[in-house]
């Protein structure tokens, strides 16, 4: 049994009723912030309603994706794409956020390896990114490797393994579950806690079961298996 | 332990029935104590048997061939009847032992035949007696699977010579399922030999059920745990943002903004409002359904409840010009106990449909005594609207849970359409039930009960409203809407007023017209500002001009639209008139209005007056006090910053409760603001570890949280804090938590407003200006600003009229400044320029009115010059 969102029925129904007034929000502070006659202090007070604005905007997001995942109500839009360039495209993105904390980050294809994959481009960067994004986080020094290997026929299996800080075992479970990453734990991702949750649901979609091993003080592996429709 | 004895394996012959009788003992080492005793017991029964066989068959053969061993043979017989009756006695005592037990207990031969059964293995055949299963097999009492089943255990049981335990599930011809757990155990001659096998059957059913039932529910509870836990981070997560969205707004409304600039921070504002309204539903409804959501017990004042609710609709009516009024009994109980947030809630919801769903017409808002005792009340609320109506197919599926079709209404309608489902459940919790009347095309009624408890010690009713001078003033109500007229009319008529009502504006000049001419004037008129024909502003004009016997009544507009807009339009077709009545009309709004008009001083005592006078003393008694805030968000650390420092608190600023701790060492507090969910080092933990210190145990510390779950309050007070506020922060709430735990160890000079001082000492008591404008400071001041400049002619203006000989715009040029004054405030104008009308109407001589004009001068004069420095100053 798959743990439902409480009120994630409610929330994907509002997702209209929550965003119209956001947008309001939003729109109006962009509208202010480019009056030039405003005070620095006016600037700043405003500029504060605009990033929180943002921030809502994405975890208010987060949360209907992640109710319509569990709910199953997610088209999945398979695409063909070449796997090598896919993935040194995920890599560019995440590059920078490494290199600033001085950390090497690259990524492994198995030889042998087919050149193109089928599968829907907007769910699996959605997990990589995030999952990437996380081990650049929690890693203070070393190194993250994005692995792609195809053990059994037909499939894809991805890996991102850091040299981090790792999770202690009582918690392993709990990091899947929105929220679940406790407020005493280092800044907030950008989906407000729900990044995983919605990586677990992304990747069941794409018919895999998200897994984590870790050994706290040396670091974790995340990975999952798809199927190379 | 029993599965570490027996090996056990699962047997499911489903579909056979063996309708076993419930029971069963409870304890497993009675049932292994049972079968060592029956194992024991039949081996001696064989062993007896088997004896006795031989015995005979040794007897016969010697009887046969030696007939003089008859003696001796005879002696043996007798011996074998006595080795008989000990067989006898050993059988009763194992039958007394097998029926009582509430097991079924059997032993069968190795061929698998039942050489005994005890009485509940008779009952589970639904057989006459023993006899019947005695001699026979399975194979010949049950359906061939099951017996083929039971004859392989009976086999490997005596193949293995070990005991075995077979757990199953049966289930009766009636579909009811059964657990059994059978043990079997090998029968052994006394030569050891295998002779068959003994069982015991137990009926688990009743213990698994039970089992399953724990099971089940700490599943539940844990699922229902993690659900609170994910709306109460849900609500933080969402609340963090929002409390800076509409906060910083907030501060941007008074930071000088164009009126451009300040539209879009409107705009902002209420779409960070309507946004927190949906969010609240959503969260509200999930905590209902998950039970989360508890009332609360606290004293309030329904009249707080029903001037917030008209607030918040009000402008909305206004903006569709639909009529919104109260109906409210003149003695109703308001000084109550309950949950007055949900009940405003409740109310909100109901007559912010009622706006939404109607076109043209009115909304009343009505309350009453449904019943009551010593120390509790059930109040009947009802909301009736003339709007769209709702069908009788419609309104069965109103107060049910959500559903997606309801999403395309809200959708049409905004707001998150929850509102009803949410609105049944919470009057439910407070012990009352909702319901509907309506007729499409004609309006929706829409009503509930609920029940609340007195306050002790409070007087039983509110103390009536003093009308003191104001008793048997004559009041004309004139207002073309039949509804809110008779409203007012009643409302006026059960205050002690003597009130009549016309319903346009010629009918009110003739009604004043005529009461003047039998010496029965009105001395105040209620006037609608829009009418049909002849509207309130020009009807104002008229009876001014009209000539009359008496003074021209005081004429008091009634708007359901903005206050600035009517005085606009009355300032632009020069109409004076003593003060403007905001829709809904209360009885204490409708005392002030007419004591304000008629310059009989009041009391200012309306709540909203109290709540503003409040704040300034929470402001002030916290000024120069020394506030650790420690919180990690930087956007809400700077509001709580801007909105501290606004009050003269000296804030100091710490972002989590480690770097709390670290401070506190080096310098001292007056009292610490605290977050709770923070990195390194969350607010409960660093309100513990403070509390250890014998120098903090008693420094206020109060929780600022983004949760609101119920039970939040008592988590904080738990960890040792004083109190809790939430976010998003209500500016008056924040303020009245702190200064109730927060005293300054230095507190600041503090220093009188430098604005309101500035009125005192010109003479101006700001309080009944304040008032008059319903605390609407920029209105106010906008009163004073035109006050300074349409008066600093007037005696000029009046001199002239007089000399004019014009007596009749002169008492009108008075009266008007009468008015003015009094709604600013100017008492000292307003008793002056009172008593000039009186010496003229009076018919006084010249020089005593000279005086009185000079008296009036001398009053004005530095007010005017006052005020025109003050509005210099407040431009610049």
């Amino acid at each position: 049994m798959v743990h439902k969102t409480p009120a994630g029925e409610l929330l994907r129904a509002m997702s209209h009723e929550l965003r119209t007034p956001l947008n309001g929000i939003i729109g109006f502070a962009q509208l202010l912030l480019r009056d030039k006659t405003l005070n620095q202090r006016q600037v700043t007070g405003i500029s504060a309603i605009l990033e929180s604005g943002d921030q809502l905007l994405v975890l208010i997001n987060t949360l209907v994706e992640l109710a319509r995942a569990e709910a199953g109500a997610w088209e999945l839009n398979p695409v063909e794409v070449s796997l090598r360039d896919w993935v040194a495209g995920v890599m560019d993105v995440v590059q920078a956020g490494a290199a600033q904390k001085g950390l090497e980050i690259t990524s492994e294809i198995a030889p042998g390896m087919p050149e193109s994959m089928h599968v829907d481009d907007r769910c699996l960067r959605r997990v990589l990114m995030n999952l990437l994004d996380n081990a650049v986080k929690f890693t203070e020094r070393g190194r993250v490797v994005l692995r792609i290997d195809g053990e059994r026929a037909g499939r894809l299996s991805f890996s991102v393994q850091d040299t981090g800080r790792g999770i202690a075992p009582a918690r392993l479970d709990s990091i899947f579950m929105p929220f679940g990453r406790s407020p005493g734990d280092a800044p907030r991702v950008q989906e407000g806690g729900l990044g995983l949750a919605l990586s677990r649901e992304f990747v069941r979609l794409l018919g895999g079961e998200l897994r984590v091993s870790s050994k706290p003080g040396s670091g974790s592996t995340f990975h999952f298996d798809i199927a190379n429709t | 332990m029993i599965s570490r004895i027996f090996y056990s394996t699962s047997v499911t012959p489903e579909g056979f029935t063996l309708g076993l009788s419930a029971g069963g003992l409870s304890t497993h080492p009675v049932v292994l104590n049972m079968i060592a005793g029956l194992t024991i017991l039949m081996a001696a029964l064989f062993e007896y048997q088997q004896q006795i066989q031989a015995t005979r068959a040794s007897l016969e053969l010697r009887n046969a061939d030696y007939a003089a061993e008859r003696d001796r043979a005879r002696a043996l017989a007798s011996s074998v009847t006595e080795s008989e009756e000990h067989l006898k006695v050993a059988n009763t005592r194992m039958a007394t032992i097998l029926d009582n037990i509430p097991d079924l207990a059997w032993v069968k031969d190795v061929e698998g035949r039942y050489i005994a059964v005890n009485q509940m293995v008779v009952k589970a055949f639904s057989v006459a007696d023993s006899n019947v299963v005695i001699g026979k097999s399975d194979f010949e009492l049950i359906p061939k699977e099951a017996a083929e089943i039971y004859r392989g255990t009976d086999l490997e049981v005596m193949t293995s010579g070990e005991r075995s335990r077979i757990d199953e599930v049966r289930r009766d011809k009636f579909g009811k399922t059964y657990w059994v757990e059978t043990v079997k155990t090998a029968l052994r001659g006394p030569d050891g030999r295998i002779i068959g096998t003994v069982g015991i059957a137990r009926d688990l059913t009743e213990r698994k059920l039970a089992e399953n039932e724990r099971e089940a529910r700490q599943v539940a509870e844990a699922a229902n745990k993690a659900k609170s836990e994910f709306l109460a981070n849900m609500s933080h997560e969402i609340r963090t943002p929002m409390n800076a969205i509409i906060g910083m707004s907030y501060l941007a409304l008074g930071s000088g903004l164009n009126p451009q600039q300040q539209g879009y921070i409107n705009n902002v504002y209420r779409s960070a409002q309507s946004l927190l309204g949906i969010i609240n539903d959503i969260l509200d409804f999930s905590k209902i359904e998950a039970g989360k959501l508890q009332m609360d017990s606290v004293a309030f004042d329904l009249g707080d409840v029903l001037d917030n609710l008209a607030n918040i609709v009000g402008q909305q009516a206004e903006e569709k010009s639909l009529e919104l009024m109260y109906v409210e009994p003149p003695l109703l109980p308001t000084r109550l106990v309950g949950d007055p947030l949900r009940l405003g809630q409740v109310l909100v919801n109901l007559t912010n449909n009622a706006v939404k769903f109607t076109k043209h017409g009115e909304i009343s808002v009505s309350v009453e005594v449904v019943d009551r005792d010593t120390e509790s009340v059930q109040l009947r609320f009802g909301v009736r609207d003339t709007g769209v109506g709702i069908s009788a197919e419609q309104q069965l599926r109103l107060f049910q849970q959500f559903s997606q079709a309801d999403a395309s209404t809200s959708r049409r309608y905004g707001g998150s359409g929850l509102g009803l489902a949410i609105c049944s459940r919470l009057v439910r919790l407070m012990g009352g039930s909702i319901g509907v009347n309506s007729t499409p095309g004609r309006g929706s009624h829409f009503f509930f009960t609920a029940r609340f408890g007195l306050q002790a010690g409070g007087a039983p009713n509110p103390p009536p409203l003093r009308l003191g001078a104001l008793s048997g003033a004559r009041i004309l109500v004139v207002d073309d809407n039949d509804a809110a007229r008779e409203v007012i009319l009643g409302m006026s008529l059960s205050l002690g007023l003597r009130a009549e009502a016309v319903a346009d504006g010629p009918g009110a000049i003739a009604a004043v017209a005529s009461a003047s001419a039998v010496a029965n004037p009105f001395h105040v008129v209620l006037l609608d500002w829009k009418m049909p024909g002849m509207d309130g502003v020009e009807c104002a004009r008229l009876l001014r001009e009209g000539s009359l016997l008496h003074p021209p009544p005081t004429v008091l507009m009634l708007t359901a639209f903005g206050r600035e807009e009517a005085l606009q339009q009355l300032a632009s077709r020069q109409v004076t008139i003593s003060g403007v009545l905001t829709k809904p009309v209360t009885p204490s709004a409708l005392v002030d209005a007419c004591a304000a008009a008629l310059g009989i001083a009041r009391r200012k005592d309306t709540r909203l007056a109290l709540r503003e006078v409040a704040r300034h003393d929470h402001e002030a008694r916290l000024a120069g006090a020394r506030v650790l805030l420690v919180e990690d968000n930087l956007i809400n650390q700077e509001l709580a910053v801007a909105l501290l420092k606004g009050a003269g608190i000296d804030v100091t600023v710490a972002n989590d409760g480690r770097q709390a701790l670290h401070m506190m060492d080096i310098h001292e507090f007056d009292g610490v603001l605290m977050d709770c969910q923070m990195p390194e080092m969350d607010g409960y933990e660093a309100t513990r570890l403070l509390r250890l210190q014998p120098q903090y145990q008693v420094l206020p510390i109060i929780a600022m949280t983004a949760n609101v779950m119920a039970g939040d309050r008592e988590k904080v007070i738990a960890a040792g804090m004083n109190d809790h506020i939430a976010k998003p922060i209500n500016v008056e709430e924040m303020f009245a938590t702190l200064a109730r735990w927060i005293r300054p160890a230095k507190p600041a000079v503090v220093r009188a407003a430098p604005a309101a001082d500035s009125l005192v000492q010109l003479g101006i008591n700001a309080d009944i200006g304040r008032a008059a404008t319903a605390g609407n400071e920029a209105l106010y001041r906008r009163l004073l600003n035109s006050f300074a400049d349409q008066e600093a002619d007037v005696v000029d203006r009046f001199r002239h009229a007089r000399a004019a000989g014009n007596k009749e715009a002169a008492m009108r040029i008075l009266h008007d400044l009468k008015s003015v004054a009094g709604t600013i405030g100017a008492n000292e104008i307003q008793r002056a320029t009172a008593e000039l009308e009186n010496a003229l109407s009076a018919g006084a001589a010249d020089e005593a009115v000279d005086m009185l004009i000079e008296a009036v001068a001398r009053a004005l004069d530095p007010v005017i010059a006052g005020l025109r420095a003050r509005g210099s100053a407040d431009g610049a």
